[in-house]
């Protein structure tokens, strides 16, 4: 059982995510996925820079993958995701553009993200057709939908990866939501989503946490939480994915790796009914926690 | 149709609008069926397998052209219900099915390689690149771009991927979200767009007038409270009032459609080729009213690009069925970069 971690959703300092990944390098995790994939303003990191926490975490023993955008807008962004994939690093597409231009490219064996919307066994197919050997599902599909998909990623020879912490990408737009709350254009934003490192909580007007503006992104307040099933996801999977937050990433890296090394630690933090949820899991709605002993 | 005009795609929710928008001069319709298949599946919406016939055979004797909105993502226990959508539309001479899955376009191309298929606004593809994969591997000869596109990206990629037809809203209810990357509905109620075809649907939606206004939820989730005198709307999720940083307002997008009559001329320059008015959940008066208007714009466009104006009467009319209490450019303008 392999531990991922997704690529940092959040925009933090540069010295930040260096040492963040500097600390990732020490512990149990086997693969990383590396690169801004929400907001092509955030280049406080240029690709030179992912090429060197690369580097850091390959020398740790770490299988490293360059992630893609998850929303392309501009040529800039295109040449972007061209330099990602001359960057003759393992390959991560989270929208058709890379996609496209893998195929062009003649790059195979790369992972399709959570984002291309992959939900049933022909656009498996299809995918696997034009080159990726690796899949992350979709939050949507739930346990019974992965138990009719994974059997066959399987005979197509494709890793399946389910992602069991951290946040869920709901939705993306051409707007930056955080800019605007704060009456600032886009284009001179002043970085200001930089402010939150887990984004910036949106409630209701009764106080509910409800999601998470994240600038061009908009996320769970809960958590996505699987690490307490981890016997029921590991039946289906072929590798584990966390997706950082600023506090719980490398604890449930550990999480994971205790289970894995069979002496879990089960802790109430990762099934925290007020900052988890689990609902898709269960084919309900996303931000409900379920608890299911089936 | 004559090469390099317009074409004006029309909404039809049901028989009554498909009636309307051709005796208004749409060039086109576009209709789903009354299941999950489609991304407007509401209650009392769209054509029944007999229906869809008949309309079909309809419109195309009167030179209109007829497309099939099987617009959603199946999963695998239940593909066969799209399947079938799609083996039935073929069957019955639709002029082109607007997909999203590419599992469902590799369905389609390879069952019906002389079907036209179109990429909804669903497939998420916003780039060149993205839209030559799609006409490559399933023979995509158009495109709807999702709504988040600045006019000079729209322009860039109506260029750069020609031949390949370019089809934009034009007009009608604003996503603010790229469409087919949203699960903003899904996570509060556990229906989504991409997979039964509704936003924020209306079984999940309550009103409880209390003290300090109405509220309107949403699966239980407090969407927006309207003072006494405001107007109560309709809770779907992004347009709701929350809580962000001490401040209540409207965190993600504020209730304006979409209406681009200004930006007709600069569209068809980019080479768009055609105009989607976006509203099949909406009224047969709404559907009459935005083909004429619309209508009259191309047909005043095409006779004289120089001389054309936005006349105070269609705006006049557009303002009158509009939802919300303004009518914007939308992303193509770009006014919050």
């Amino acid at each position: 059982m392999e531990i991922a971690l997704a690529p940092l959703p959040y925009f933090w300092t540069k010295q930040a995510t260096f040492e963040f990944y500097a600390r990732i390098a020490e512990t149990a995790v086997d693969r990383v996925y590396l690169g801004e994939i929400v907001c092509p303003r955030r280049q406080t990191l240029k690709v030179a820079d992912w090429l060197a926490i690369a580097t850091l975490l390959r020398d740790a023993g770490k299988t490293v993958v360059l992630s893609g955008y998850t929303l392309i807008e501009s040529t800039s962004q295109i040449k972007w995701l061209r330099k990602l994939c001359d960057a003759g690093w393992p390959l991560e597409a989270n929208d058709l553009t890379m996609v496209a231009l893998l195929e062009a490219a003649n790059i195979s064996d790369w992972t399709a993200g959570a984002q291309l919307n992959i939900y049933h066994g022909d656009t498996l197919r299809t995918f696997a057709a034009m080159g990726a050997s690796r899949w992350v599902p979709h939050h949507e599909l739930s346990r019974e939908d992965l138990s009719h998909l994974v059997p066959l990623a399987h005979s197509l020879g494709m890793t399946t990866e389910i992602t069991v912490w951290g946040p869920l990408a709901l939705a993306h737009s051409s707007r930056c939501f955080t800019a605007r709350r704060y009456g600032r254009p886009k284009d001179d934003c002043g970085f200001l989503c930089q402010q939150w490192p887990e984004g910036l909580l949106i409630e209701t007007q009764e106080g509910d946490h409800f999601l998470r503006m994240n600038g061009v992104q908009t996320q769970s307040a809960r958590w996505w939480s699987l690490l307490d099933r981890l016997d029921e996801v590991c039946a289906l999977a072929d590798a584990v994915r966390i997706v950082p937050n600023l506090n719980d990433t490398i604890a449930a890296i550990e999480a994971v790796a205790a289970w894995r090394d069979a002496t879990p630690t089960p802790d109430a933090q990762w099934i925290d009914p007020q900052r988890c949820c689990n609902g898709y899991w269960f084919g309900k709605a996303g931000h409900e926690w379920i608890v299911d002993h089936g | 149709m004559q090469s390099g005009t317009l074409e004006l795609a029309c909404p039809a929710g049901n028989a009554a609008m498909l009636r309307a928008a051709v005796e208004a001069g749409a060039d086109a319709v576009y209709l789903g069926l009354k299941n999950a298949t489609n991304a407007r599946h509401f209650p009392g919406l769209n054509f029944s397998p007999d229906e869809l016939g008949a309309s079909i055979a309809w419109a195309q004797q009167r030179g209109v052209r007829v497309f099939l909105a099987i617009n959603t993502y199946p999963k695998e226990h239940n593909c066969s219900e799209w399947h079938r959508a799609i083996d039935h539309a073929a069957a019955l001479g639709v002029d082109a099915l607007i997909l999203a899955d590419l599992g469902l376009m590799a369905y389609a191309r390879e069952r019906f390689p002389e079907l036209r298929l179109h990429a909804s606004v669903q497939a998420s593809a916003t780039s060149a690149p993205a839209l030559q994969l799609l006409a490559r591997r399933f023979g995509i000869v158009r495109a709807v771009l999702p709504r988040v596109l600045s006019i000079d990206q729209v322009q860039q990629v109506a260029r750069d991927a020609a031949p390949l037809e370019i089809e934009v809203f034009g007009f009608g209810g604003l996503c603010i979200m790229v469409e087919g990357r949203c699960s903003l509905s899904s996570y509060a109620t556990g229906e989504a767009p991409n997979h039964q075809g509704a936003c924020s649907p209306a079984r999940f939606v309550s009103w409880e007038e209390k003290e300090n206004g109405m509220e309107a939820r949403l699966n239980g989730f407090l969407i927006d409270r309207y003072a006494p005198d405001e107007p109560a709307g309709y809770p779907t999720l992004c347009k709701g009032r929350f809580r962000v940083d001490g401040e209540i307002g409207y965190a993600l997008e504020s209730p304006t459609s979409l209406n681009t009559l200004d930006l007709l001329p600069q569209l068809k320059q980019c080479g768009v080729r055609a105009i989607k008015i976006e509203g099949r959940q909406r009224s047969v008066a709404y559907v009459r009213t935005v083909t004429q208007v619309w209508r009259r714009a191309i047909d005043a466009l095409t006779a004289n690009p120089e001389r054309y104006t936005v006349q105070t009467e269609w705006q006049n009319e557009l303002a009158r069925i509009s939802e919300g209490n303004q009518t914007t450019l939308g992303p193509y303008s770009r006014p919050w970069k």
